[in-house]
């Protein structure tokens, strides 16, 4: 695929690349804070609500809180932006991924895999595994899809990708995980049957739910398939920390080395070559990104 | 060994339903005073669930997406 056709040399994948690798060196202190502390908190809860110490609805608001902020830390982890490809630091990459997963009830491997078949065949209808959420009619079809367990149902993918054999490895190594978190969950219900609804099961399904809708259902209404038609930019009402800055999420689909809380100083300086581009979108993009609406409405 | 542990796994539904829903619904219906004394109460609360998982693994999912 020749992805210097119709733009001119000021604007060639190469400089567009060279940009990118100024943003995608920095170590992300901040985002494994986040990833460890979420699930250093929620492990708090449950000694704090067993003991009374706060009640077991707080405990439900924070876990929730929890779940929703574990995912992104992941997904830095899933891409190797600890490690950098340092091959000494790969378990920062797998340990990090794989503690903060805890508050989703939800095996690192499997979510590693698939979100990389996620980004190289992104809208492709059966080697997609997110294109279920991420080409959904509706909002509701996502929250029935993320409450029903068919959002991260990828079993059908071990088959799609049989051949891959670093694909079936991981995924193997996910499933004994997967197991597991089933028997953990299964014995605290039988022993503290409310504090695992409130305290993991139910934010788990929250922080799903949010993860779904904002990183796979808003940045991929309506997108086609091909490196810059595949996401878009958008806008919402929230201001941006509180989706995780994914009006972003353009810019991670072409780049995905940059770190997450790079990614705006990185847009700023990109915002020429997705014009050139054509990017839908690019032109609204504000000259300096600060706080919501990070897409001039 | 693998073969049982396939079955298991075949009908994991029937048992979310049965260890999952029974323990919840048991733990809240232990909570409504006006049910206390009611006799089979857990019985019922784990039968219910493990309805509830039977008719989602015949379904083939648990909502109606």
């Amino acid at each position: 695929m020749n992805l210097n056709s119709n733009v001119s040399e000021e604007f060639s994948f190469e400089k567009e690349k060279a940009v990118a690798r100024k943003y995608a060196q920095r170590f992300q202190w901040e985002m494994i804070l986040i990833g460890i502390g979420q699930a250093c908190v929620w492990l708090s809860l449950w000694p704090l609500v067993m003991n009374e110490i706060i009640p077991l609805w707080s405990g439900f608001i924070i876990a929730s809180f929890c779940a929703c902020m574990s995912y992104l830390p992941s997904h830095e982890a899933q891409h190797g932006n600890y490690s950098r490809g340092n091959p000494k630091k790969k378990w920062i990459d797998r340990f990090v991924g794989s503690f903060t997963l805890i508050t989703l009830i939800y095996p690192y491997e499997i979510l590693r895999v698939t979100h990389m078949k996620h980004h190289a065949y992104t809208n492709h209808e059966d080697k997609d595994p997110d294109f279920i959420t991420s080409n959904a009619n509706s909002v509701k079809e996502v929250i029935l899809c993320s409450l029903d367990g068919t959002s991260t149902d990828y079993a059908k993918y071990k088959d799609i990708y049989a051949d891959d054999a670093a694909f079936q490895k991981a995924f193997d190594k996910g499933v004994n995980v997967f197991l597991a978190y089933r028997l953990i969950l299964m014995i605290l219900v039988l022993l503290f049957p409310l504090q695992t609804l409130l305290l993991w099961w139910l934010p788990a399904k929250i922080g799903v739910l949010y993860t779904t809708l904002f990183f796979s259902y808003y940045p991929h209404i309506g997108t086609e398939v091909g490196r810059y038609k595949n996401t878009r930019f958008w806008q919402h009402w929230m201001p941006r920390y509180i989706n995780h800055s994914m009006q972003l999420h353009f810019v991670h689909h072409l780049h995905p080395n940059i770190g997450h809380y790079d990614e705006p100083k990185a847009i700023e300086e990109l915002k020429p070559f997705l014009i050139a581009r054509g990017v839908p979108g690019a032109e609204d993009i504000p000259d300096r990104i600060t706080y919501n609406p990070l897409i001039k409405i | 060994m693998v073969k049982v542990l396939e079955i298991i796994l075949d009908h994991n539904k029937v048992w979310f339903g049965l260890i999952f829903i029974g323990s919840v619904l048991n733990a809240i219906v232990q909570k409504i005073n006006i049910l206390n004394g009611a006799p089979y109460l857990t019985a019922i609360c784990f039968f219910a669930g493990f309805v509830v998982g039977v008719i989602a693994h015949i379904r083939g999912k648990w909502l109606w997406v």
